[in-house]
């Protein structure tokens, strides 16, 4: 019997998770190094000097990893906090919150796709 | 397959909630905390995107951008991101082994094997990437 699936649900789902794995293993130290390190002067800002980062960027490699530590963390939250905001009451407004969420993300995708691939 | 049709939404019965139902139990507590913790991880892509944005209008811009990351409130809000990030990541380490079944051949490996093991992968790619960020 032929199941035919309707709903987007998996695809929002195995992004969402994605995200969550790559965020899991490689946030906390990005996190580590050029947040809080730069931040309380325990890491030079020099390794994210403008100079170091243009020239690193030239590399496609580095481009796409860039681009999925920014895309797939924004499809990670928008998941995430699709549900939280049901959870907390918003469950009338299922459609605008998911639509809100996920574009947000898809914009954030967009906008990190440009701005690092053109 | 049940091909009964489903009610609509608005039919189904749902008991009415407080939407601070999750302060009544740590439980909920927790599990709000890490559901939340999206949050900060989003915030965290997003000024990455933003960093990104500010590399592309030029040195000058992107040098306001660099001196924003190290305010104090830069600080604070890095620290908050890192708790959060950290708590992510020890509560999606212990779900893995919850939902994946990792089998090879026709055995299961044992769910503890796959905790440890995420946790060694998520220590050695942590080297890796530390290495790699300031080392390299």
């Amino acid at each position: 019997m032929a199941v035919r699936v309707k709903t987007t649900d998996p695809i929002w789902w195995g992004l969402f998770s994605a995200g969550g794995t790559l965020a899991a293993f490689l946030l906390p130290v990005h996190v580590i190094v050029t947040g809080v390190g730069i931040a309380f002067g325990w890491v030079s800002p020099q390794i994210l000097s403008y100079q170091r980062m243009t020239s690193l960027l030239e590399n496609p490699l580095l481009q796409i990893y860039l681009f999925l530590l920014i895309s797939l963390p924004l499809f990670h939250w928008a998941h995430r906090f699709r549900f939280v905001l049901m959870d907390l009451g918003l469950r009338s407004l299922k459609t605008p919150v998911a639509v809100l969420c996920y574009g947000v993300a898809m914009v954030g995708t967009l906008l990190a796709a440009l701005l690092l691939f053109l | 397959m049940n091909q009964q049709k489903s009610p609509s939404e608005d039919l189904l019965y749902r008991p009415h909630m407080s939407p601070w139902w999750w302060l009544q139990q740590k439980n909920y507590f927790l599990f709000m905390v890490r559901e939340l913790s999206a949050v900060f991880v989003g915030l965290f892509a997003l000024i990455s995107l933003v960093g990104v944005y500010r590399l592309s209008q030029g040195e000058d811009a992107y040098q306001l951008y660099l001196s924003a990351l190290q305010t104090p409130s830069a600080q604070v809000l890095f620290l908050v991101i890192l708790l959060f990030s950290i708590y992510h990541t020890l509560t999606w380490i212990h779900l893995t082994p919850m939902i994946m079944v990792v089998r090879i051949g026709s055995k299961t490996v044992p769910p503890i094997v796959v905790l440890i093991s995420s946790y060694l992968a998520w220590m050695v790619i942590s080297l890796i990437l530390l290495y790699l960020l300031v080392g390299a």
